[in-house]
C-alpha cells in the first residue's frame, strides 16, 4: 500500500502577525512556525495504517518555502518513510488551487492508494486543498474524517465524517481515494529517537515549483488586511486587580453575580 | 451583462440545512442577485424544504435522488454542474458547510472557475464585487475582487448576513430537474446523532468556556471555580480542549459542537476561530479573557480582558466573592 500525506508549515497564529507594505505576512526573528495541526493527525493516521499493514510506505509531501524542509524532517521523525519538498518562494497563503495543482501533478501516475490531508490549514482556513487535489486526480474523497477502516477485499475505506453539530456520517469510499482528516481522529505521537536520527541524514527530494505553475490562472490572489476594529466591545484597562474589579462590577450590575 | 446566479440549498435526511434567506441577503449585499437568480434544492425528498427555500419570488429548481439523502459532495456537485449548464449560471453560491464546501471545490475545478470559501463580508462598488473572509483565526481578513463579468463559486459563512425580515414571501416557479449521474465511488450509508450528554449546555444561563489557553488539564479547576460563581452555569470548551481529552466532546461549542446562546458566555483562552464563533456569537453577553490583545475573540466580545487567565481568574473570583 502506498500512502501520500500532504503537510503544511504554517506561521503559528499566536506569533506576532504583521503585514508588509505589499500585503505579505512579515517573517522575522520573532516568527514561529509549526506543522499545521490537522496535518499532524493526517500523518499519524497514515503511520498507524503502516504499522498495521507491513509493506506500506508513507511519503510526506509539502509545498512551501525552503525552510519547510525542517518540518519534513519532523514528519520523518514521526514515521514517514520519505519526503518530497516542492519548493516555493517565501510568500505565505499560496491559493489552494495552486498548491493542489502542484501536489496533483506530483502524485499523478504514482499509484498512491491513499492520500491524506488535514481538513484545513490553520492559516488560510480555506478547506479546499484536499478535495481540490482529489478532483484534479479524478479520485473520490471524504472530508472531516474522524474514523477510517480499510477494507482491502472490497477495495474501499469505511469512513465516519464529522459534520455540523457533531453529527457523524458513515460512508464507503473506493480506493484510491483522498481523506481530509479532522482533529481528534487519533493522538499524534512525538518523533521517536531512532526515526529522528535516521531523518537527520535522509535525503529530502526537492522539486522547484516553476513560476508559471504558481501564477496559474483561475484563483485570484487574495489581499490580506487587518480586520476592521469592532465597534461593540470595551477592553478593560488597568492593573490585574483593577480589571478584575471592573469585570466583577459589570457582571454584578448585570445581575450575574 | 449581469451573470446568472445559482443559490444552492442542501438537505440532510430531508430537512433543509441551508439558511437560504441569509444567502439571498448575501447576494443582495454585493448586487449579484437578479430576476434570473435560481435557488436549487437537492435531497432525497425535498417537499418539506421547498416552501422554506422558495422565498421572495425566486425561481426554485428541485433535484431529488436517493443518493442525496445524506451528505454526498460528488452527487451534489454533479447536479449543480448540470443545473448550471441548463440555466446558464456562472456564479454559484453555497453555504459554508462541510458538504457544500467540498462540493464547491469540485464544481470550481470542473468549471475551471475561481472559488472563495467562508465569505463573511461582501460589497459592490462601481461594478467591482468584493468578498472578505477570515484567515489566521480571524486575525487577518483576506479580500478577493471580481469584475462584473466574472464567474465564481463561493461558500458563505452562516450567521454573517442578516436575512431581510421584510423580504416578500412570494413563491417563485418551482421546476424539477432530473439528475441520475451518481458515482458509486462515494456511498453515504447513514448518520449517527451527536453525543447528547451535554444537554445542560443548551439549558445553562451562563457558560464558562475553556480554550487551549488554559494550558493543561489541571488548570480547568479555575474554570470550574469561575463557573461556580454563577447560578445555572455550565463549563463549555473549544474543540482543541476536547481533542486533547481534557473535556468530553459533548462540551464542545461551535460548528461541529453545540450552538448555544446563554445570557452570559465567558470565553477563556479561546482564540476566536470562525468555527468556534458560529456556535456562541448569539450569546446575550460575551466576556473574553485572552493573553493576546489581538486575539479575534475580542471582536465578538462585549467586554475583553487581555491577561493570562490562570492569573486573572483567581483574582476575579476573589473580587466576585467580595461583592456577595
Ligand atoms: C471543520 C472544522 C470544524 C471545527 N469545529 C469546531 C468547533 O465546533 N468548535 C471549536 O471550538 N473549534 C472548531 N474547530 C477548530 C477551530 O478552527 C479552532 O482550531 C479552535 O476553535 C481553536 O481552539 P482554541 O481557541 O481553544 O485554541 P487556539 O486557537 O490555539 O487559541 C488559544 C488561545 O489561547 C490564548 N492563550 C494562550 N495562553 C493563554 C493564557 N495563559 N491565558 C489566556 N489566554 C491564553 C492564545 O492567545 C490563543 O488566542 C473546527 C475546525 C474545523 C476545520
Amino acid at each position: 500500500m502506498k500512502i501520500l500525506v500532504c503537510i503544511k508549515e504554517i506561521i503559528d497564529p499566536e506569533s506576532p502577525l504583521a503585514l508588509s507594505e505589499d500585503g505579505a505576512v512579515v517573517q522575522d526573528k520573532n516568527t514561529s512556525y509549526r506543522m499545521n495541526r490537522y496535518d499532524e493527525f493526517a500523518l499519524e493516521e497514515a503511520v498507524q495504517i503502516k504499522e498495521r499493514a507491513p509493506g506500506t510506505t508513507v511519503t510526506a509531501i509539502t509545498v512551501g518555502q525552503l525552510r519547510s524542509s525542517e518540518m519534513l524532517r519532523r514528519a520523518l521523525g514521526k514515521g514517514a518513510d520519505d519526503a518530497i519538498h516542492i519548493v516555493t518562494g517565501t510568500r505565505f497563503l499560496i491559493p489552494p488551487k495552486k498548491t493542489a495543482r502542484l501536489i496533483a501533478d506530483y502524485a499523478r501516475n504514482k499509484n498512491f492508494d491513499l492520500i491524506f490531508t488535514g481538513v484545513m490549514s490553520e492559516d488560510g482556513m480555506y478547506c479546499q486543498t484536499g478535495p481540490m487535489i482529489a478532483s484534479m486526480l479524478g479520485i473520490p474523497f471524504a472530508v472531516s474524517v474522524i474514523s477510517e477502516a480499510l477494507d482491502h477485499l472490497k477495495g474501499s475505506v469505511a469512513v465516519e465524517c464529522e459534520i455540523e453539530g457533531g453529527i457523524r456520517e458513515r460512508a464507503a469510499v473506493s480506493l484510491p481515494c483522498l481523506l481530509a482528516v479532522q482533529s481528534g481522529i487519533n493522538r499524534p505521537r512525538y518523533p521517536s529517537l531512532s526515526n529522528v536520527l535516521r531523518a537527520k541524514t535522509q535525503e529530502i527530494t526537492k522539486i522547484v515549483a516553476r513560476d508559471h505553475e504558481l501564477s496559474a490562472t483561475g484563483s485570484p490572489a487574495g489581499l490580506l488586511g487587518y480586520p476592521p476594529q469592532p465597534d461593540r466591545g470595551v477592553m478593560l484597562e488597568g492593573s490585574r486587580e483593577e480589571k478584575a474589579e471592573k469585570l466583577a462590577a459589570i457582571l454584578h450590575e448585570k445581575g450575574f453575580v | 451583462m449581469t451573470k446568472k446566479l445559482l443559490i444552492v440549498c442542501e438537505t440532510l435526511d430531508n430537512s433543509l440545512i441551508t439558511p437560504v434567506q441569509e444567502l439571498a441577503a448575501f447576494a443582495a449585499s454585493c448586487s449579484i442577485s437578479s430576476d434570473e437568480t435560481t435557488v436549487m434544492i437537492a435531497g432525497q425528498d425535498v417537499s418539506a424544504a421547498v416552501p422554506k427555500a422558495a422565498a421572495a419570488g425566486i425561481d426554485v429548481m428541485t433535484v431529488e435522488h436517493e443518493a442525496l439523502r445524506y451528505y454526498n459532495p460528488p452527487a451534489l456537485a454533479g447536479s449543480v454542474i448540470e443545473v448550471c449548464r441548463r440555466i446558464g449560471a456562472s456564479r454559484i453560491c453555497f453555504s459554508h458547510t462541510m458538504q457544500s464546501c467540498a462540493a464547491a471545490v469540485i464544481v470550481a475545478n470542473e468549471l475551471d472557475c475561481a472559488i472563495v470559501t467562508g465569505v463573511e463580508r461582501a460589497g459592490e462598488n462601481n461594478g467591482v464585487i468584493e468578498f472578505a473572509r477570515s484567515a489566521y483565526n480571524g486575525k487577518m481578513l483576506e479580500k478577493t475582487m471580481f469584475g462584473s463579468g466574472d464567474g465564481f463559486v463561493c461558500t458563505v459563512q452562516s450567521g454573517s448576513f442578516a436575512s431581510d425580515p421584510a423580504a416578500p414571501n412570494a413563491t417563485g416557479n418551482i421546476r424539477k430537474f432530473d439528475y441520475d449521474a451518481v458515482s458509486e465511488k462515494f456511498i453515504p450509508l447513514g448518520i449517527t446523532a451527536a453525543d447528547e450528554s451535554a444537554i445542560s449546555l443548551n439549558e445553562a444561563d451562563v457558560i464558562v468556556a475553556a480554550g487551549r489557553g488554559v494550558g493543561k488539564e489541571e488548570n480547568l479547576a479555575v474554570i470550574y471555580e469561575t463557573a461556580k460563581l454563577f447560578s445555572n452555569s455550565a463549563v463549555g470548551a473549544s474543540r482543541i480542549v476536547c481533542d486533547n481529552g481534557w473535556l468530553p466532546y459533548g462540551r464542545q461549542v461551535g460548528m461541529t459542537g453545540k450552538t448555544v446562546s446563554p445570557r452570559l458566555y465567558m470565553a477563556c483562552g479561546i482564540s476566536g476561530a470562525q468555527q468556534h464563533l458560529v456556535g456562541m456569537k448569539n450569546s446575550q453577553f460575551i466576556v473574553a479573557i485572552n493573553s493576546d490583545p489581538h486575539a479575534n475573540i475580542f471582536s465578538t466580545a462585549h467586554v475583553g480582558v487581555a491577561d493570562d487567565l490562570n492569573l486573572f481568574l483567581p483574582v476575579f473570583i476573589e473580587k466576585c466573592r467580595g461583592i456577595e
